[in-house]
């Protein structure tokens, strides 16, 4: 069978039935980007490899309860990978809450984590959502990064921005739906 | 039953669900009501798509091969365990039984014997290796129906190139009143949802119409400059917000210019470089980059014989340019 031409969502069902080299497809389209969104988070690599791993386990013991009408298969894959790596993060810095002033620690580009192979495409989408998380207002965009990739929760956020919890809400909920629309399409993953 | 002021409540939440950025508290509630809410359920599901492109605002860092290997003997694990697991795995939308198509004995199939082979990545349109002008004949034909507009296309911006001035600058004007009444309601303490779905409303026309202002000024540009030739069309795919180019020479058969709209700016430490094609060869021409829209306009230089000139394309290169084309094509088309 010939797995390179299989969408996500038929991968996915092959491994439903139980299928591992439908799994291990799946690993090799997107465990760089698990990785990478795990590794700029955490900064450790092995723990990085932990979360990537219980990813794409995850994939195998969870893959009948996705629903294709409910979102994309990369929005519940990156889901079940940043709420795995909330987890970890969460719980490091429990008792000793970090202090993230600015994302871009987490977004540096470091040109020799890159590999050449792949460099052009991933940065062409890199580039892509950064353009879209710049042209986001500036409030709606600190809002996002400090908890998507800052690890806050909304109640941190509006106190550590001495913001309305209201007004934090509504934030990020805008800035959500700035991004959902300004990238339909545009990304590797609406091509499956 | 749905207890409304539960839902409100939720509502607010769901972006910071969407986030991972409740309290377990706040989680739990706004799972509880997805199970008996659709509104929320559906809304949820777009919030979601905006947070999952998140993942792509990070540099790609490959993993170690060697993880593929421990997964692999995870996966051995999960087999030898499945057959005597009682207790189903949790999943977010509650107990789940293991797939109904795996084998009643809820083992696995066998793998195949022998090295699993490596598979390759799908590539979206931008990374497919350069395409040889040999068969750009074939993209020429995908988009024959554009390039017949052309005529239609100048005939009309020529009658229509008084009104595009006027248009532009009321619609400026629309563009900066909406972008004022967004900040206003941005700045109030509490939000209501009146003024949220106004909010959305108003920055959604505003989006539109910073495009068509765009779309005015490009075609204005083109057609107030005088002496241009017939265009060529450049797309950079088949998708409708693909990046797009036109190409146009001017009289003197000395010049080009380039305009292109929908390109993301260029990674860093890379730029945007055109490439001229001539009979059996092609020359570098300048690099560029996009404003925040993804237009630029660059003013080329054509050398020798205009007529030999036979199309374009756009790359990826270092900053600086490069002396041959990289395999990274943004923007392809041929002389019409």
């Amino acid at each position: 069978m010939n797995y390179t031409e299989f969408t996500d969502e038929a991968l996915l069902a092959q491994i439903v039935d139980a299928d591992r080299l439908a799994l291990e497809c799946l690993y090799q389209r997107y465990s760089t980007r698990v990785f990478s969104l795990s590794y700029r988070m955490l900064s450790d690599q092995g723990a990085s490899e932990e979360v990537t791993q219980d990813v794409f386990l995850n994939v195998w013991r969870r893959a009948a309860s996705y629903k294709s009408g409910r979102g994309k298969f990369t929005t519940w894959l990156f889901g079940i990978a940043h709420h795995r790596t909330i987890d970890e993060l969460r719980k490091r810095t429990r008792g000793r809450r970090h202090s993230i002033e600015n994302v871009d620690d987490f977004l540096n580009l470091e040109s020799s984590d890159i590999q050449p192979a792949d460099a052009a495409v991933a940065n062409s989408e890199y580039a892509t959502v950064r353009k879209a998380l710049l042209d986001l207002p500036e409030a709606q965009r600190a809002v996002i990064e400090m908890s998507y990739f800052g690890g806050f929760t909304q109640a941190e956020i509006s106190e550590k921005l001495d913001q309305p919890l209201g007004t934090v809400k509504t934030r990020m909920r805008l800035g959500l739906k700035k991004l959902r629309a300004a990238l339909a399409s545009k990304l590797r993953s609406t091509e499956q | 039953m749905n207890d409304p002021r539960n839902h409100d409540a939720v509502s607010s939440d769901l972006a910071g669900y969407a986030l991972d950025a409740l309290e377990e508290d706040a989680r739990r509630l706004v799972e509880e009501h997805l199970t008996e809410c659709d509104d929320c359920t559906s809304e949820l599901a777009q919030l979601m798509e905006g947070a999952g492109n998140l993942a792509f605002a990070v540099p790609s860092v490959t993993p170690p091969d060697y993880l593929l290997d421990r997964l692999r003997a995870a996966l051995e694990g999960e087999t030898a365990r499945m057959p005597s697991e009682s207790t189903a795995p949790v999943t977010e939308e509650g107990i789940i039984g293991r797939p109904g198509a795996r084998p009643a004995d809820g083992g696995l199939a066998p793998a195949p014997a022998g090295p699993v082979p490596i598979l390759p990545i799908r590539n979206p349109w931008y990374a497919s290796p350069r395409l040889a002008w040999a068969v750009s004949t074939g993209i020429a034909a995908a988009f024959v129906g554009v390039v017949a507009l052309a005529a239609v296309f100048n005939t009309r911006l020529n009658d229509r190139i008084d009104t595009l001035s006027a248009q532009v600058a009321a619609q400026d004007r629309d563009v900066a009143t909406m972008s004022a009444s967004v900040s206003v309601i941005e700045q109030k303490a509490e939000v209501t949802q009146t003024d949220l779905q106004r909010v959305s409303v108003l920055q959604e026309a505003a989006d539109t119409l910073e495009q068509q202002v765009n779309d005015l000024r490009w075609l204005q540009y083109v057609t107030s400059t005088g002496d241009w030739l017939t265009p060529s069309f450049f797309s950079g795919g088949l998708q409708p917000q693909a990046p797009q180019g036109i190409l146009v020479t001017h009289s003197s058969g000395d010049r080009a210019l380039l305009m292109v709209n929908g390109l993301a700016p260029a990674p860093e430490g890379s730029v945007y470089q055109v490439w001229l094609t001539y009979e059996g060869r092609e020359v570098a021409g300048k690099t560029f980059t996009v404003d925040r829209y993804g237009y630029a306009v660059i003013d080329l230089d054509l050398i020798g014989d205009a007529t030999e000139y036979i199309g374009a394309s756009v790359t990826v290169e270092p900053t600086g340019g490069s002396d041959t084309p990289s395999d990274y094509v943004v923007l392809i088309g041929t002389s019409p």
